[in-house]
């Protein structure tokens, strides 16, 4: 049973991709898309000229790029959020424990009142939530106990500081034109996820949900605890320090792509826990399949239920927090 | 016989709190080695040390003439074996992933387990008796079954030394009896067992030896018969104690008795 999972939701996640392709508020049928891809890929001759033009334009140019992000966001969030919570031995962990958002947020707001080039903007993003994740390793490491409980506690800091430098951003900000583009960034949504920036951060965000999906033995032996960890022979600082930077580094890139995009980090490695169990080793893999089809789905919704686009943020966090209420009965079975 | 392991002047303090006052003791293959000492004693502490988990800040540590720091991580743990404590775990693990945990430090980059892995960690679960639990999660088995299953990680692991923290704690007295009768039984076949107990009575019935540890000191280090005496557990626990002597099948049983139910 355990071993049809994966293919499973690797079929769910191809067929969402075409569902999308088609929808939107110019149409376009499923054999177009594939006469589409017949020509790009093996030169056949099945459409018009001018049709090939339009598709390539509304396909490759518009829908393409926000698919490509859905799925990464999804992914990588939920990636992050089941290896923390291997990490920190605690299923109701999400990507943010060590304050990675909250710095993100601010790097995004900060960077949208200093300058207008958007390349500027995403750069102070990822480099702030570098900053918070750091601020919380430098909390845990000035006591000099470096446990999970001192790290947890400097990540609550971190964000906490990082959340308020947030406010004062808002608070300084012009109000016609920066606070509204800040809270509007912050409520997450993949509008803006054009060709450029899926190009320039794909690649990485992509080999960060792979090297965590590779470390997913490790990840198990890790929520045993750090001194059986250490006694089945992993060498727990460098695994520690492995995940949280690559957790980092995806979650970060997240906000650079389509802002705050809340519990999936969360619920996805739940459902995804029910349907492999906690062996990381399935669950990482899992967890990003269900988890960028899971985005993708909710923003499709989110661009074709009205005739206006709702964030896919507000959207997410609708869905996630019912469903966390559900499920916490689940979880109470296997954490104690 | 050359020792196996060997704690030399081993010192260890926490933040300046000194625990452990230049211990030495050696421990030889096949040996089932209990350390008895009131709470605080530095027993514990010990067992980290003897894990490679703490660094003592004096004196060494040797397994098999070579410095336990300088072992991997890895390489250590094929020789040495942590069973910890009954715990209860956060995500709901089979027992047989547990027990395949036992091949970590073999694992390559991916950490895929081979039908090899999962053939060895099927007889350890079937030594210990626990194979019909393996599809069962490990937060829904009992205190006991959880003890086996660590002993059973441990075999997987390949180890020759299994050190243990009090391996009877929080298990029922059927349970009890049975692990240490294991223990026995794992101990002719010869495996190191080194492990903390909080009762005379369990080192009275499995060590080889006994090493009593008062104040982070050795107080006695030897066989049961000789360092588990009346007069010893009085000074090591400061209670009115006595060891007695029960006629058995075969030759004596000696038991630990409080003085006033004598």
């Amino acid at each position: 049973m355990k071993r049809l999972v994966l293919p499973s939701l690797a079929v769910l996640m191809v067929g969402a991709v075409f569902v999308s392709l088609c929808l939107g508020k110019y149409g376009v049928p499923l054999e177009d898309i594939l006469a589409f891809a017949g020509w790009k890929f093996f030169g056949l001759s099945g459409l018009t000229e001018e049709s090939r033009s339009l598709l390539t334009n509304v396909l490759l140019e518009i829908r393409l790029p926000r698919i490509l992000a859905a799925l990464l966001i999804g992914a990588s969030l939920a990636v992050s959020g089941a290896a923390f919570q291997a990490l920190f031995i605690n299923p109701l962990v999400s990507p943010g424990l060590l304050g990675v958002l909250a710095g993100a947020a601010f790097g995004a707001a900060l960077g949208m009142m200093m300058a207008k080039n958007w390349l500027i903007v995403q750069c102070s993003t990822l480099m702030f939530g570098f900053a918070a994740v750091g601020v919380a390793v430098g909390i845990a490491r000035l006591f000099r106990s470096y446990t999970i409980v001192m790290l947890v506690l400097g990540g609550i800091i971190s964000g906490a500081f990082f959340t308020a430098l947030l406010s004062i951003a808002k608070y300084v900000a012009d109000p016609t034109n920066q606070l509204p583009a800040i809270v509007y960034w912050l409520m997450g949504n993949l509008s803006a996820a054009d060709h450029g920036t899926i190009m320039t951060v794909g690649t990485p965000m992509l080999l960060g949900i792979l090297l965590l999906i590779c470390n997913g033995g490790r990840l198990n032996v890790m929520s045993m605890g750090e001194e059986e960890a250490s006694a089945l022979g992993v060498n727990v600082g460098q695994v520690r320090m492995t995940v949280v930077f690559l957790a980092t580094l995806i979650s970060a890139l997240t906000v650079v792509i389509g802002g705050i995009i809340g519990w999936v980090g969360l619920i996805i490695p739940h459902i995804c826990r029910m349907l492999v169990g906690p062996d990381n080793r399935l669950l990482l893999p899992a967890a990003a399949l269900l988890g960028g089809t899971y985005l993708l789905v909710v923003d499709n919704v989110c661009r074709l239920l009205f005739s206006f686009e709702i964030p896919t943020g507000i959207v997410t966090s609708l869905i996630g927090i019912p469903f966390f209420v559900l499920v916490l009965n689940n979880v109470h079975r296997g954490w104690r | 016989m050359s020792a196996l392991m060997q704690a030399l002047a081993v010192s260890f303090a926490y933040r300046g709190r000194k625990v452990l006052h230049e211990i030495s003791l050696d421990f030889r293959k096949g040996e089932v080695v209990s350390l008895l000492g009131p709470n605080g004693s530095g027993k514990t502490t010990l067992l980290k040390i003897l894990l490679g988990l703490l660094v003592p800040q004096s004196g060494f540590v040797h397994f098999e003439d070579r410095l336990l720091q300088g072992y991997p991580r890895n390489e250590l743990a094929k020789r040495i074996a942590y069973v910890p404590q009954v715990h209860r775990e956060a995500f709901a693990y089979t027992v047989e992933e547990v027990v395949l945990m036992g091949r970590m430090p073999y694992h390559g980059f991916f950490s895929t387990s081979s039908g090899q892995d999962r053939e060895i960690a099927r007889m350890a679960m079937a030594k210990l008796g626990i194979l019909h639990l393996h599809d069962r999660p490990y937060t829904e088995i009992s205190g006991g079954e959880r003890q086996l299953t660590l002993i059973a990680r441990a075999l997987t692991q390949g180890a020759d030394v299994f050190i243990m923290d009090e391996p009877v704690n929080g298990l029922d007295y059927g349970n009890q009896m049975r692990l240490l009768n294991d223990i026995n039984g794992l101990a002719s076949d010869g495996l190191t067992f080194i492990m903390t107990t909080h009762f005379p009575d369990h080192a009275l019935l499995t060590a080889d030896r006994v090493v009593l540890l008062k104040e982070g000191t050795v107080l006695a280090d030897g066989a049961p018969a000789t360092v588990m005496t009346t007069e010893m557990l009085q000074t090591l626990y400061r209670v009115e104690v006595e060891v007695v002597s029960l006629p058995g099948r075969s030759g004596s049983v000696r038991v630990c008795v409080p003085s006033w139910a004598m």
